[in-house]
């Protein structure tokens, strides 16, 4: 019902937007395309799943298309529109323990996952507030969203405070791992955050963010199971988790030319998850700024959650439990490698941003999970 | 307390310190010396498609969430 909310009220603005279009004739545009700033991008993705769970193992691949639109109504007003749909490809979750048993899943081959949004947004030159709304799903999960965001720059520009509040909620579709249902559960997640961005030289800016989530409701997966002595269980979670994050960013200019960012996040949350994450990146323009090259490396270090374990043994006094590889204790390593071709090159358009971009990525991690994307985008303004 | 926890939090606080000291200088870049800001290279996530599918990527296989990329869990079924 949310999603079917959501894509109506999606059409609505899109019907305003074309009507509002007729206006800009009297402001002197040509049409309501000025101005209008487009983001599209084909992804496809694959993972290679190599023992995180000595039972299952989760090989797939997903094509994926993006498409951001964002249109002036007016010089401090737009209208912006996200939507993403990913198609698994082929997908097949191997429980070699139960062969037999065929049922749907989420993420299956053929399964369609869609994500949409459509938002207001009033900059100003000093500060800004924006609120979107959105609806995704697939059969297994739908989920409606909501968002409101505001900024405000001092000192000439130099320092920017900003603000966003995003909550979902979810519903799951309860399909167990041995194919039965139980009855459709609720999620509710909250996410805030607080961000400052401070430009400290003419070469150099610094960026802080702090996140804070509560989620409530069913936060299991709902396929997940775990071994208990050899036979198969559900995974059995909390119904709250209270997650904080803070992350430090610095780009450094090199000359005309170059540039460095280094980052760092600390993660914490109340079912015992630490995480500590570092990211580099090293870009390079070449050729007259006409393409720049972004080099890139991600760690991901986490301890793993209190109630995970590889397998468990019979326990009256145990509440919570979970074999999900992604909450194990584990090293993500990220390379990414990304050429960004400027606009000047099609059109005679000077935008220091944007263009068509090519970008690959690998990520490998300690418990057995291999995955790789590649990205095809492009990003001009009409 | 483990080495490596140790040296997270003093990389942490040290980088605290800095956003600290950020804040307190207060140091005004004139506009015309801003140019080279304008640019994708220094923009932090300037490519905000790329920075969707990662973030995403990432959020629904680690178990942490927000900071990069993402603003936080939601729109998946994942953890």
């Amino acid at each position: 019902m949310q999603l079917r909310q959501s894509l109506a009220f999606a059409l609505a603005t899109l019907i305003t937007l074309s009507a509002a279009g007729t206006g800009y004739a009297k402001d002197g545009k040509k049409s309501w395309l000025d101005g209008m700033k487009v983001g599209v991008q084909l992804g496809y993705f694959n993972q290679v799943d190599n023992g995180s769970i000595p039972q299952l193992d989760e090989n797939g691949s997903v094509f994926q298309a993006m498409l951001m639109l964002d249109t002036p109504l007016t010089k401090e007003d737009h209208i912006t529109i996200r939507a993403i749909l990913d198609v698994i490809s082929s997908a097949s979750i191997v429980r070699d323990h139960n062969q037999s048993w065929r049922a749907l899943q989420s993420e299956a081959t053929g399964d369609v996952h869609f994500d949409g949004q459509v938002g207001y947004r009033h900059d100003d030159n000093v500060w800004g507030v924006g609120t979107h709304v959105g609806g995704s799903g697939d059969f297994a999960y739908q989920s409606g969203a909501f968002g409101a965001d505001g900024w405000v720059s001092f000192f000439e520009k130099d320092t920017t405070l900003a603000y966003s509040l995003e909550g979902y909620y979810a519903s799951l579709q309860m399909i167990r791992f041995d194919g039965h249902y139980d009855p459709a559960q609720t999620r509710t997640t909250l996410t805030q955050a607080l961000t400052l961005t401070q430009v400290l030289t003419p070469l150099t800016v610094f960026y802080l963010a702090l996140n804070y989530t509560h989620q409530d409701g069913f936060l299991a997966g709902m396929f997940n199971s775990v071994f208990i002595d050899g036979v198969e269980a559900v995974e059995n979670l909390p119904s709250t988790r209270e997650r904080g994050s803070a992350t430090v960013r610095v780009k450094q200019g090199i000359g005309e030319d170059q540039a460095l960012e280094l980052g760092a996040r600390e993660y914490f949350d109340d079912w015992g998850l630490l995480a500590f994450t570092a990211m580099s990146t090293y870009s390079l323009y070449l050729f007259e700024h006409m393409l720049l090259i972004d080099l890139g490396y991600r760690y991901h270090h986490q301890a793993g959650l209190d109630y995970y374990q590889k397998s468990f043994t019979a326990d009256p006094n145990r509440v919570f439990q979970t074999s999900d590889a992604d909450l194990a204790p584990l090293d993500g390593h990220q390379g990414t490698l990304r050429l960004t071709f400027s606009n000047e090159l099609f059109s005679k358009e000077t935008s220091e941003t944007g263009g068509v971009t090519v970008e690959g990525d690998y990520y490998t991690r300690s418990n057995g999970l291999d995955m790789m994307w590649l990205l095809l985008g492009y990003r001009g303004e009409f | 307390m483990s080495p490596a926890l140790m040296a997270r939090k003093l990389l942490v606080l040290l980088l605290g310190i800095l956003a600290a000291s950020t804040l307190s200088a207060c140091v005004t870049v004139r506009f015309n010396e801003k140019k080279r800001l304008g640019q994708e290279a220094m923009i932090f996530d300037a490519n905000p498609l790329a920075a969707q599918m990662s973030g995403k990527i990432a959020e629904s296989r680690e178990g942490a969430i927000g900071g990069f990329n993402s603003g936080g869990a939601g729109g998946c079924g994942c953890n």
